[in-house]
């Protein structure tokens, strides 16, 4: 994927960057006058006939593509972007390969600069809360577990003067209820993991994979919002855990004192180790229905915990081997000063981090606008995501 | 249309209960996370590379620090992170110093170890190109790796400015020093790479990042091997703007 390049009919219009995507390199693109997100797949890639490889190999890395397509369609296939309370899913419009190599393709989303939490009014924070809610209980109505829900899943569009929405991106990792893919091939963020997820990979049992439903998007949002308030995950032992779920798993607690009063019930009961005592994403609606939004506006701006590297505890926990020695040292060593890398990126932000920017000043006037203006249904021309079909694409080079 | 979601919580109540009493601990007695990263660098020391072998090296003495900076600022840890070195040259030019490998450092306990082999790393010799990128990005698959822990992650980044000679040209050569589970051809490497059942890599933990020019093999394995990430140089021109930055938020970001 280069710029210039036409990819079944998306001409690429930015450098293809891993930036943020795991197993896959994305583009901006466009078609016939649309803007399009392209995501390209690292992984399975489609052994051709001409390519290289022996045969048993490649009949092996057929099935793993085979069923690669199998999930993707059939979530696909389960998703109407025009059903009520769909319309803030960012679901794939086009599904397929080029030569070796799966792509798919979403609209792409406006991304708006968000305020922070604590500049926003108690109705634009509603807002955002139930967009999310919504898109979540389209997914569970189907019987759809996200797998993925982490800040960087979550974009901000605005919809009108002062009203933003929340947008679902990215179902590569979800899944039907119950059929997990296999505890090796979780991906996803950790620090999101719920107890079930840490759980099922730590045990590396395949046979649980109906322990892992919809409650695990539930624990995901509930670490979600309050990230979203606050600027990080509920507070917990970092000298006992990692992450939340490590923590309840090892014992310990979680605390979410940390949020705005109003919703602290709420996200107690999402966070709860056992999955059976969390809310449906239904009640989480029905509770957010009932707080007072008023409350809900954190009071002080959010602040990215860091975790530096002296308290990351990496590389420590294990008793270190006997230092080992080269087998060979290269001749004629002869070291040369060295120039000074340049530092590394510090991300900043909280959701959205395809556009991570500086937060705004933001006065935040009172829209005027009632929760009947949240969108909850796509047009019908753009619902295109059910009918998805994996189809062979064609390359066109770059001129 | 079938309401899956009233009836969703059910199986992981009654399985919540089952798995973790057939486990024979209760909640809160499950452990951490442990999650292992080995990261080989492969690095073509011939001549050609003298402008960035430097760059190279003062990636790979500073990535320790830096990996966990970034990783740090994701929230995210690592219980055991490992580093090797395989440096190559071309077989077919001067067998002797063809090929050379540590084995894997424990950082940042073995930093010491691991600093003074990749400081002596000097780029000289190889003749002209082809060399030998595939030997040298078979020893790195051929790693000892983790196989413990609850996650690993298994990556190899090979720099080069060079293409690569063919295996055949080398294998069962009887050539000094020839590592003896080198792959004898492209096929079989491929094999050795990419197959589900992973003898050599594990399916889901392998990673590898190519800093190399687009040509044979590289832009081969570029468009038919699964997880690798290739950020392509202009053959004859050298290898420009290494950026350790890209290869750590790669990593970073898949752990």
């Amino acid at each position: 994927m280069k710029i210039g390049e036409v990819l079944n009919g998306y001409e690429i219009l930015t450098a293809p960057t891993n930036a943020g995507g795991g197993m896959c390199q994305w583009s901006f693109a466009t078609r016939e006058g649309k803007n399009y997100f392209v995501k390209m797949f690292l992984a399975p890639k489609y052994p051709l006939a001409e390519g290289p490889g022996g045969e048993a190999t490649k009949a092996r890395k057929r099935e793993v593509c085979l069923d690669f397509e199998r999930r993707h369609l059939e979530i696909a296939g389960r998703l109407d972007p025009s059903e009520p309370g769909s319309g803030n899913l960012v679901i794939p419009c086009d599904f397929f390969r080029v030569e070796s190599t799966y792509i798919k393709v979403m609209e792409r989303v406006d991304v708006a600069e968000l305020p922070a939490a604590n500049r926003l009014t108690p109705h634009q924070l509603t807002v955002l809360l139930r967009t999310l809610a919504f898109s979540l209980r389209a997914l569970h109505g189907k019987g759809i577990v996200h797998g993925d829900l982490k800040p960087d899943n979550v974009l901000f569009a605005s919809v009108s003067d002062g009203i933003f929405v929340s947008k679902l991106i990215d179902f590569d990792e979800a899944y039907v209820v119950g059929h997990p893919p296999l505890p090796q091939n979780i991906v996803g963020d950790p620090v999101y993991y719920s107890p079930e997820v840490l759980w099922y990979i730590k045990e590396g049992d395949e046979t649980s994979g109906d322990l892992l439903t919809t409650a695990s998007d539930i624990f995901s949002l509930g670490l979600l919002i309050h990230t979203l308030l606050t600027g990080d995950v509920p507070g917990f032992d970092r000298s006992e855990a990692d992450y939340p779920s490590e923590v309840l798993l090892t014992g310990g607690t979680l605390e979410v004192r940390g949020a705005p009063e109003a919703i602290q019930p709420i996200l107690t009961q999402m966070l709860q180790i056992r999955p059976d005592s969390r809310p449906t994403i239904e009640e989480v609606i029905n509770m957010l229905a009932t707080i007072d939004v008023s409350q809900l506006v954190p009071t002080a701006a959010p602040i990215r915990r860091t975790r530096t590297a002296a308290a990351s505890g990496s590389t420590t926990r294990r008793p270190p081997a006997s230092t080992p020695t080269p087998t060979a040292l290269p001749p004629r060593p002869a070291p040369l000063p060295t120039p000074t890398p340049p530092a590394p990126p510090v991300l900043r932000g909280s959701l959205g981090s395809r556009r991570r920017t500086a937060e705004p000043d933001h006065e935040g006037a009172e829209p005027t606008i009632d929760l009947s203006a949240i969108p909850e249904r796509r047009d019908e021309a753009e619902a295109t995501a059910s009918t998805l079909r994996i189809s062979m694409g064609r390359r066109t080079p770059s001129s | 249309m079938t309401d899956y979601a009233n009836d969703a919580n059910q199986p992981a109540a009654d399985g919540w209960a089952t798995a973790t009493t057939a486990s024979g601990r209760n909640d809160g007695q499950f452990g951490n996370l442990g999650y292992a990263v080995d990261i080989v660098f492969v690095i073509d020391i011939t001549g050609s590379m003298t402008p960035v072998i430097d760059q190279v090296k003062q990636g790979a003495l500073t990535f320790h620090d830096k990996l966990l900076d970034v990783m740090g600022s994701k929230d995210k840890a690592v219980s055991s992170l490992r580093l090797r070195v395989v440096a190559y040259r071309d077989y077919l030019d001067e067998p002797s110093d063809a090929l050379f490998q540590t084995p894997f450092f424990q950082l940042p306990d073995d930093r010491t170890a691991f600093d003074g082999f990749v400081q002596g790393l000097h780029a000289d010799g190889g003749g002209d190109e082809p060399e030998s990128g595939l030997e040298g990005l078979s020893a790195g698959m051929h790693s000892p790796w983790e196989r413990g822990l609850d996650r690993r992650r298994h990556v190899v980044v090979l720099f080069t400015d060079a293409s690569a000679h063919p295996l055949e040209a080398s294998a069962g050569k009887g050539i000094p020093g020839y590592l003896p589970d080198t792959p004898g051809s492209f096929d079989e490497l491929t094999d050795a790479w990419d197959d589900p059942q992973g003898m050599v890599m594990e399916f889901a933990a392998k990673r590898l990042l190519l800093y190399a020019p687009d040509v044979y093999p590289w832009n081969v394995i570029s468009a038919s091997w699964d997880n690798v990430l290739h950020y392509p140089s202009t053959a004859g021109r050298g290898l420009k703007d290494v950026e350790f930055t890209q290869i750590i938020d790669a990593i970073a970001g898949s752990v």
